[in-house]
């Protein structure tokens, strides 16, 4: 379990999380709504280890969460950026084999095949020309598919998405939900996904929760969501700019 | 509204040494990151978890790619010099002294400022816009989540690489303007190779060339260890990319000629 106890987190005196308290069961997806600006990206990078809370702590199955490069489970985490972060001056096999050559456990012969069933996995495998690519030659919604690839290589217990359809046609941002439920069906992994697309919550989520002001303010799983009577809550799902939400990113 | 005038005396001076204070602590923090990051480089030395083959690569980069234009610019420089110097001698009747003046030039200043500032120019923006594009589309941070140290990945075969290949250049570059110098002074200005040679030989010490090749290792360290930092203190996307780039040369040319300076101090009895 993921566990944020009391979390809060500043930067120049801006508190973007306050003492949050947040559990992402182990096997389930858990996702965080919320307003641009609101933290979501913050509480993501928390829970890989990336940023430090400036108080509070956050465990991962009891133990305190450890740095991203050292430690016992700096590879149970993986993270799946908004932008994808694909490594531009890397081929697609490269990008993905990356983590596996970078650890030099598994002999070359054993990483293209893992290369090659991961690819298999995002929907990628039909094509070999692919592998020799550079990201810049893809299309969004295949950079996605490659950074999932990249992650799922490494083989996480806890699979971290931002904003994982954010920029996508509405069809390939069905695709890349589609994926990330079959992942976690499939591979039975925890996912956090932080998201302002109630579409992709509403399907993935088995609970969901918004975050405001550096606070969960609601949580529950879809069905309770939809309707509750939490005005912050019908404010975001009704898309109404007039109310206590802000659109600006100034909270 | 802080920095408009007031009447106050008291008011308008604050801002100002706010202003002088915030530039030296900014100086200070960034000279602290720089040699954090080099006592960083040398631990991952020391623990042998340096990736050699991006060393080499960036060799290649840094070092190899740089030759073409130091090369050039090296043979244009010792040509131009000796095209003014060697008249004079000729006429005062010291040309016998005209190979050694134009080599201490060469090996004591010109061959490691003239590469300094080309190395600067083509690998220190290289560098700076290579990590700031990477800070800006999170590149950096998927490093890590693939448990790949930046330092040992990124920075410290960038470091170490141009340390190594900044010397080597400047060889390169002492040789190039010595010839380029050497034949243009014996084929318009009447000196023969055998004058220019003698003078050379004679006088010229170990120490000018070792000088030379040491303030290159210094060199190397200041156009990565600069051109890094402000790779990774990028901000505002593609604009802040460029601007990172700018301010890497700018900032790398400025260094060089004071620690230029200072070097020759420290390493020339002078």
């Amino acid at each position: 379990m993921l566990e944020f106890i009391d979390v809060s987190y500043e930067v120049s005196g801006k508190e973007i999380l306050s003492q949050l308290n947040l559990k992402v069961p182990l096997g389930k997806t858990l996702v965080i709504i919320g307003p641009s600006g609101c933290g979501k990206s913050t509480l993501l990078r928390l829970a890989m280890g990336l940023i430090k809370p400036t108080a509070g702590q956050i465990l991962l199955n009891q133990q305190p969460l450890s740095d991203p490069l050292s430690g016992e489970n700096k590879l149970s985490r993986g993270m799946v950026f908004q932008s994808s972060a694909l490594f531009d001056f890397l081929s697609v096999y490269e990008n993905i084999a990356f983590g596996l050559q970078q650890r030099k456990k598994l002999s070359p012969e054993e990483i293209k095949q893992r290369v090659i069933q991961v690819l298999e996995r995002v929907g990628l495998g039909a094509d070999p020309s692919l592998l020799t690519k550079r990201p810049a030659e893809l299309s969004g919604g295949m950079q996605k598919r490659v950074a999932i690839a990249r992650t799922l290589v490494m083989e996480p217990k806890i699979i971290l998405y931002d904003e994982p359809t954010n920029g996508l046609d509405p069809i390939m941002a069905g695709v890349i939900t589609e994926l990330i439920l079959q992942v976690q069906q499939s591979l039975g992994v925890t996912s956090l996904v932080v998201t302002h697309d109630l579409k992709i919550a509403l399907r993935v989520g088995d609970e969901i929760g918004l975050l405001f002001q550096g606070k969960i303010r609601e949580l529950g799983p879809p069905s309770a969501i939809m309707e509750s009577k939490n005005p912050l809550l019908r404010q975001f799902i009704a898309g109404i700019p007039a109310g206590s939400l802000r659109t600006n990113g100034e909270w | 509204m802080a920095l408009l005038p007031t009447f106050s005396p008291r008011s308008s001076r604050q801002p100002l040494f706010s202003l002088i204070g915030a530039s030296v602590l900014t100086f200070f923090s960034a000279v602290g990151e720089i040699f954090l990051r080099y006592l960083a480089t040398l631990r991952s030395v020391l623990r042998c978890r340096l990736d050699w083959q991006r060393i080499i690569s960036e060799m290649n980069t840094i070092g190899v790619n740089s030759l073409p234009i130091v090369t050039v610019i090296s043979s244009f420089a010792g040509m131009v010099i000796s095209l003014h110097l060697s008249q004079m001698f000729v006429d005062f009747g010291v040309s016998s002294r005209m190979g050694y003046v134009l080599a201490l030039a060469f090996c004591r200043e010109l061959g490691p400022v003239l590469t300094g500032v080309v190395v600067a120019g083509r690998a220190g923006s290289a560098i700076a816009a290579e990590i700031g594009a990477m800070a800006v589309t999170e590149q950096l941070d998927a490093l890590k989540t693939l448990a790949t140290d930046p330092l040992d990945y990124l920075f410290a075969p960038k470091i170490i690489a141009s340390s190594c290949m900044l010397p080597l250049l400047i060889v390169v570059s002492d040789l190039t303007g010595l010839f380029a110098g050497m034949w243009l002074a014996v084929y318009f200005k009447t000196i023969t190779v055998q004058t220019f040679l003698d003078s050379l030989l004679t006088y010229l010490q170990p120490w000018d060339l070792t000088g030379g090749i040491i303030k290159g290792f210094f060199f190397g360290l200041i156009i990565a260890g600069i051109g890094t930092y402000y790779g990774l203190h990028t901000e505002n996307g593609a604009a802040g990319v460029g601007a990172a780039a700018t301010k890497a040369v700018v900032t790398i040319t400025i260094i060089l000629f004071i620690s230029n300076y200072l070097l020759s101090l420290l390493l020339y009895d002078i």
